[in-house]
């Protein structure tokens, strides 16, 4: 494929790209990054390119895989929800400094019992309840059949509550 | 939001269980964000509200520096 093809056949599909890519990330920025990188890649792999049936398909198919490949990565955390933990306390109604504070680590804390979750557990708790993605779309993207899906979910959201209430437990102790 | 603790306490299971559905989920997510949680869910809340996708922002919030890719 020469590079007029590939900008004629594969430019009108950015836009789909994108608007998937930012709909699982949730971030302007990490969609466009992901999109580049597809890009980068197809126009790398250019000769083979004539090859494929549907590169359309096979567009999307790497999308989808550098995305999950992001979840994957050690930095994408559940922390990744773009709201401050001192944003959602403000919004409930008038509570006092303290309690604010106390909210704050308490949310930070499921960040960090989040992130320190197996993978399987922390992509579908992840996609989930950070992300709100229906069954479906959580199967689409990480390949897993429904039932394996909600056996971790229930398992990474039956652990966060535990380490919640043992930390909780814990800290009243302390003071 | 005037709520049924019991009703609360059976999606609470739910939820645990993966049988809510997103509509359920979200509606938890209200009861845990106003002011009427029940003293026995209040252990509960950061987990219902670590999330919160209100307002999610563009900005780049993920921690991770472009770098790391490169």
């Amino acid at each position: 494929m020469d590079s007029k093809e590939f900008v004629e056949t594969l430019l009108p599909i950015r836009d789909k790209l994108f608007r998937y890519a930012k709909r699982v990330l949730i971030n302007y920025e990490e969609a466009e990054d992901i999109v580049q990188e597809v890009y980068l890649r197809l126009w790398t792999n250019r000769e083979q390119l004539a090859e494929k049936k549907s590169l359309e398909a096979f567009a999307m198919t790497m999308t989808k895989n550098l995305c999950i490949d992001r979840y994957r990565s050690k930095g994408y955390q559940a922390s990744n929800t773009g709201v401050d933990a001192g944003e959602v306390s403000i919004a409930a109604n008038s509570i006092s400094p303290q309690k604010i504070t106390e909210q704050r680590d308490a949310v930070d804390l499921v960040k960090q019992i989040v992130s320190s979750l197996p993978e399987n557990m922390r992509i579908v708790l992840t996609l989930r309840d950070v992300q709100g993605l229906d069954y479906d779309e959580i199967a689409e993207i990480t390949g897993s059949n429904i039932n394996t899906l909600k056996v971790n979910l229930s398992r990474a959201r039956k652990r966060v509550r535990e380490e919640l209430s043992n930390k909780y437990q814990y800290k009243n102790y302390e003071d | 939001m005037k709520t049924d603790v019991k009703q609360i306490d059976v999606l609470i299971d739910k939820f645990y269980d993966c049988e809510t559905t997103l509509e359920e989920e979200k509606y938890l997510k209200q009861y845990f964000h106003s002011d009427n949680v029940a003293p026995h869910h209040k252990i509960l809340v950061p987990q219902f509200i670590f999330a919160d996708n209100d307002s999610p922002n563009l900005s780049n919030s993920f921690g991770i520096t472009q770098s790391e890719y490169e």
